[in-house]
């Protein structure tokens, strides 16, 4: 059920912590081009990553106990929205970081959690989502990899696609098949680690419209996995998947992707010293809308604090930060076009261009405009 | 979906209910008398919520009476019920300030509902007109402002032609230059009143689109056709909640604009909050009526009650265009990037 979100302000001791993180990024990125930082959690520095684990920057939220620095969802937030408003290449350690260390924290076996956990602190395990395949996009109950039990563990095979840096990668997290038919649907699926170095693992990078290879498709054949590559509960992978979901779009991440463009077009107006009525009202709509979403996306952060699982409030802001994110591109793009004779720098260009060509993505990550609509329609009460 | 936990909230949503019905609202658009409304709204007191208690005020801030003057919203009150409640605590600083002639408040200001006319405000040889006064037809008093001149209007001494469409309480106002001068109230180099009806506006949106949406939400789910609730298509999922995410954006950015340790609005979030629920307000109508069909359309149904009053709070007062231009403007004059405005600006959180 959706309930209202009511404002609410980042915790006043939090700017402190702003301002350390601040800091390193002004260090860190010092120099990096706008097209660049345009990439942000499609980019990938693995360097990048280890001296944010040097920081204890890692595994925020996770406990001490397991190399994590106990700090709370408003400190994550925080620590998000920098990395993410800087344009900082947060890719190698994201997903590992964001969702497959709470997961493990919350299904994984007190071993996987000593075994897993510190290494993704340490940023020494950076982790992929196994969801897609080649026929399973948005309808993902009809997956067909499949683990088979074996005397002495599971035997894996199928394939997986659209996977974020799975090249990058040292461990997936997959949801496959373990008991069943695919006419089961949600029956019989569970979720499995998996070493990506293991014997019959083929990854192999995609190239998109960008140039980049930021996702990958990854073969299995016939690869051993070991009893404990089971997390969680056999059969429960579908309700962990959804739990794990709810990470992915709880946070500031879908406000941010295209904000890189709106500096640098915002700069270059301040450069040209332009300021008419119509280009004044883009840019106020724009930070309005922005301002707006934040405040949303902290509302959440705060039934998070509280201990609530605001999935479908997730989903709206999501959902409405993705419509943001993409017609901020739209309306930069038309802006362009209808001020032919303003001096864009190749750099604001190249950054519309990626963005343009990237943008699509942004409502298909994590769940299409679509599945997340329904999501939203069936808290309402409609389905 | 409204679910305000306050005490507040809960008595104004009960008090307003019961007093500002489909029925009262309909005979006041047809020029029905007001008082009997006015008088049971304004017997709890709520009009000098945000006067100090010194001046027998309940000495609340603006945060404190968001809930309600939402609440206001979502009934559609036929008078200017917030801007009132913000009229009276500008009235009581001035006073405070001696900047006002007191005569001018001597007419008797405590009685009946106050709105603003900030905007098409001109003193000529007709005498003075004000022009598509937001609630001109069912105010008591008017808060108009030309160039530097501040005047408290009495409306029972204007003559008054309706400026809207059917059912609009918007007036075209216009008073003889002798009760002009004796309801001048004062000068003023800054604009008093923009900031004060664009706030009131944007939270009246905030309540009323929250309000269409709830009518939205149970007629999906009652209205069947093809043997099942339209709730259950997908095509009208989609758009339902498309719908949702704007009132949610709408209502965060109205409570925003409410943040205040005292009566007085901050102007970024006020021009944050007119941008943000006056653009949401034609997808919210449109998909509103498109999910009723025909009925919602007609008089005898009470949507069109709220969705007109959406159509008209959108322009009144500044629309989208102007606000955001205004909001906009302080950005590319600031020197921080798009994330840092926002953090210092709107969320008065300290720069890096």
């Amino acid at each position: 059920m959706l309930t209202a979100l009511e404002f609410n302000q980042v915790p006043a001791e939090e700017a402190a912590f702003r301002r350390e993180i601040r800091q390193f990024l002004n260090e860190a990125l010092k120099g990096v081009p706008s097209h660049v930082k345009a990439r942000s959690w499609m980019g990938t520095s693995d360097e990048f990553s280890r001296k944010l684990a040097q920081k204890g920057w890692l595994g925020l939220t996770i406990p001490k106990e397991y190399g994590g620095s106990g700090k709370g969802f408003f400190s994550r937030f925080v620590l998000s929205e920098e990395l993410l408003a800087s344009g900082a290449p947060v890719a190698s350690h994201w997903i590992a970081d964001r969702q497959s260390g709470p997961l493990l924290l919350r299904y994984g076996t007190q071993a996987q959690r000593e075994f897993y956990i510190p290494r993704i602190c340490r940023g020494e395990a950076f982790f992929c989502i196994g969801m897609s395949e080649p026929s399973s996009g948005s309808d993902l109950a009809s997956i067909r990899s499949r683990a088979q039990r074996t005397e002495n563990g599971w035997l894996l095979n199928g394939s997986k696609i659209w996977t974020t840096n799975a090249h990058g990668c040292h461990y997936m997290i997959a949801l496959v098949r373990t008991s069943g038919e695919t006419t089961d649907r949600q029956k019989g699926l569970s979720q499995v680690v998996i070493d990506l170095s293991l014997p019959g693992v083929t990854v192999r990078p995609i190239t998109d419209m960008a140039g980049d290879a930021h996702f990958s498709e990854v073969f299995f054949d016939n690869v051993k996995l070991g009893a404990d590559a089971l997390v969680g509960t056999e059969g429960q992978g579908w309700d962990q998947v959804n739990a794990e979901l709810a990470f992915e779009r709880s946070g500031p991440e879908r406000i941010y992707s295209s904000i890189a463009l709106l500096d640098c077009w915002v700069d270059a107006l301040r450069a040209q010293k332009i300021s008419d009525a119509e280009t004044n009202a883009l840019v106020g709509a724009m930070v309005a809308e922005m301002a707006t979403l934040r405040a949303l996306s902290l509302a959440v952060t705060k039934k998070l604090v509280d201990g609530e699982s605001p999935a479908i409030d997730a989903s709206v802001v999501k959902d409405f930060g993705t419509d943001f994110e993409q017609r901020l591109i739209i309306n930069i793009a038309a802006w362009l076009g209808t001020h032919p004779d303003f001096i864009a720098t190749p750099d604001l260009l190249q950054t519309l261009g990626y963005l343009e060509q990237m943008g699509a993505t942004f409502s298909l990550r994590g769940g299409t405009r679509e599945i997340l609509r329904g999501i939203i329609a069936r808290g309402l009460g409609l389905r | 979906m409204t679910l305000m936990q306050n005490d507040f909230y809960d008595s104004a949503e009960r008090l307003f209910g019961e007093v500002c019905t489909p029925a009262v609202i309909r005979q006041i658009e047809q020029g029905g008398d007001t008082s009997t409304l006015w008088a049971s709204l304004s017997s709890v007191g709520f009009a000098d919520a945000l006067l100090p208690e010194s001046s027998d005020g309940a000495g609340l801030s603006l945060t404190e009476v968001w809930p309600m003057l939402f609440s206001m919203g979502r009934h559609a009150l036929p008078l200017p019920y917030a801007q009132t409640v913000l009229a009276r605590a500008w009235l009581q600083q001035a006073q405070q300030a001696q900047t006002v002639q007191s005569n001018v408040l001597a007419q008797g200001v405590s009685e009946g509902t106050i709105t603003f006319a900030p905007y098409r405000v001109a003193l000529g040889s007709a005498g003075l007109q004000a022009a598509g006064v937001s609630f001109g037809r069912t105010a008591t008093w008017v808060l108009a402002q030309s160039d530097a001149n501040v005047w408290l209007l009495p409306v029972s001494k204007a003559q008054s032609t309706p400026s809207g469409g059917n059912g609009s309480l918007d007036a075209d106002l216009t008073w003889s230059a002798e009760v002009a001068a004796a309801a001048l109230l004062g000068q003023f180099k800054a604009p008093q009143f923009r900031e004060l009806l664009a706030l009131s506006l944007s939270v009246l949106i905030a309540g009323a689109a929250d309000r269409v949406f709830e009518m939205t939400l149970a007629w999906a789910n009652q209205r069947e056709q093809f043997g099942k609730p339209i709730g259950r298509f997908q095509a009208l999922q989609q758009q339902i909640s498309e719908v949702a995410e704007q009132v949610f954006g709408a209502r965060m950015s109205a409570e925003m604009a409410c943040r205040s340790v005292d009566w007085q609005p901050a102007p970024e979030l006020v021009a944050l909050a007119k941008a943000q629920t006056s653009q949401a307000v034609s997808r919210i109508v449109a998909v509103a009526h498109a999910v009723h069909g025909a009925i919602g359309v007609t008089q005898e149904f009470d949507l069109q009650l709220y969705t007109r009053r959406l159509n008209e709070w959108a322009k009144a007062g500044g629309g989208a265009g102007y606000w955001s231009a205004i909001l906009g403007q302080q950005v590319l004059s600031s020197k921080h990037s798009a994330l840092d405005f926002v953090r210092t600006s709107l969320f008065a959180e300290p720069a890096v």
